[in-house]
């Protein structure tokens, strides 16, 4: 009798880790195949209760990442937002230029072109930019460029679909001119030393500052009344016969992007 | 009489696995702080390690711990219980976790250190056995139904669980203290 009943206790002592996993993976199965038992939902119930408080107590630890993730993103909109208004406000600025443009242009007689700067200098002082109208837009050689600011400069070269054009600021470039308001006639040049200036003006005519500076009739290229700048200095010199009158072009030239090319003027037809 | 001593022979080794000496109550003591602890960091640190939804889980190097050092059955019961705990957070197939951690408890313990003497090699194998194990029960049953194909199930979601396992495991060998092999 004794012999049986320690039998079965070698056997089960010897085996018990198999007949513990059995047992575990039965009751595991169970729950597996039970988990709509209400007996199951309230015991998980239970232990989601208080994993949930647990979590909680630590969710500090959770938010430092969430909150690097705020940052992140936070960032990413605030960029994205920054590049959207930057966007919106080229869009608000070329349509106010794009207004100014028409405008001039139904004011002026002249036939325009309208043209987009396609590349530009990276100089400090550009003396020329490529535009994208050519031969097959009907642009020839020496026809004027402007904008609403006034003068640009003139057509250079001139390809099928592209053209150059020669600005104000090349020291090549001169043109004749006038001051609008009592029409002292002078040559527009510009010098790296002086910057745009208006030349051969006798030194007793009266230059104010601030007084417009036009293109002449006697031009052979451009048309009376172009805008060329503002008187921003003058100098008088003793032993000369001229005086020395700087201007301030009204035109950015830096910041060209539309142009327009005066393609014929009245009474000058090219 | 007879019957209740008849019945206390046939349960007697049952009821000693249970046995709470003192000295067991302060090992389950001990155990159940331990996995309270890893169970915080895995809710806590482990989710800042994953890696496209992939995590180390922790809770099993503590089944690890228990089977090497104690044998199958303290880390299947182990296992097993821990199991519960972590499916009532983490899935929706209650007793799925317990089911894998059941039979990873039993691979851990079957190589305990009572049967096979350390190396790093050993405690290597011990470490990618048991958590291949877990990997391939619960991920098997998990995506049983999504038709995804074994292949894709095994490379997309054993492999790479089973992988992030195994190096947190060397890496709590390197930390807890005397590994996770204890002492001798």
């Amino acid at each position: 009798m004794k012999d049986l009943l320690e039998r079965p206790n070698l056997f089960f002592v010897s085996k018990r880790e198999y007949f513990t996993l059995i047992a575990a993976l039965v009751v595991s199965l169970y729950f597996l195949f039970n988990n709509d038992q209400p007996q199951i939902d309230a015991m998980r119930g239970f232990l989601v209760e208080r994993y949930g408080w647990l979590q909680q107590k630590f969710s500090w630890v959770r938010k430092i990442r969430a909150l690097q993730y705020d940052d992140t993103e936070l960032r990413r909109r605030a960029t994205q937002m920054m590049l959207e208004n930057s966007q919106l406000r080229e869009a608000l600025l070329e349509n106010y230029r794009l207004r100014q443009m028409l405008s001039y242009r139904e004011r002026e007689p002249w036939t325009l072109r309208a043209a987009r700067v396609v590349t530009k200098e990276r100089d400090q002082i550009p003396v020329s930019v490529t535009i994208d109208l050519g031969s097959v837009d009907g642009v020839q050689r020496n026809m004027p460029v402007v904008t609403p600011g006034g003068l640009v400069g003139k057509i250079y070269k001139v390809f099928p679909h592209k053209s150059i054009v020669q600005l104000m600021l090349d020291r090549n470039f001169s043109v004749s001119a006038r001051l609008q308001r009592n029409r002292v006639h002078g040559i527009v040049i510009w010098s790296e030393d002086s910057g745009l200036e208006l030349t051969a003006v006798p030194r007793n005519s009266p230059v104010l500052i601030g007084d417009a500076v036009v293109t002449s009739d006697s031009s052979a290229l451009f048309p009376a009344g172009l805008r060329v700048g503002l008187v921003s200095d003058t100098l008088v010199d003793k032993t000369s016969l001229f005086k020395s009158i700087f201007l301030r072009p009204e035109v950015e030239f830096s910041q060209l992007e539309e142009v327009f090319v005066i393609i014929s003027a009245v009474g000058r037809p090219h | 009489m007879m019957a209740l001593k008849i019945s206390n022979h046939f349960a007697a080794p049952f009821f000693g696995l249970i046995k709470f000496e003192l000295n067991l109550r302060m090992r389950i003591a001990k155990y159940f702080l331990m996995f309270v602890f890893l169970g915080l960091l895995q809710t806590t640190l482990i989710p800042l390690l994953s890696i496209k939804d992939i995590y180390p889980d922790l809770l099993l190097v503590g089944v690890i711990i228990a089977g090497i050092r104690h044998g199958s059955t303290p880390a299947i019961l182990a296992g097993c219980l821990v199991g519960f705990a972590q499916d009532a957070a983490v899935t929706q197939l209650y007793g799925l976790s317990a089911l894998a951690k059941s039979a990873a408890g039993f691979v851990a313990g079957y190589f305990s250190r009572e049967k096979v003497k350390y190396s790093f090699q050993v405690m290597l194998s011990v470490v990618a056995a048991t958590a291949l194990t877990n990997s391939i029960v619960y991920q098997f049953v998990f995506y049983f139904n999504a038709n995804l194909g074994l292949g894709l199930t095994f490379f997309r979601y054993i492999l790479p669980h089973f992988i992030y396992t195994v190096i947190v495991g060397v890496i709590v060998n390197a930390v807890w203290p005397g590994g996770l092999w204890g002492k001798s």
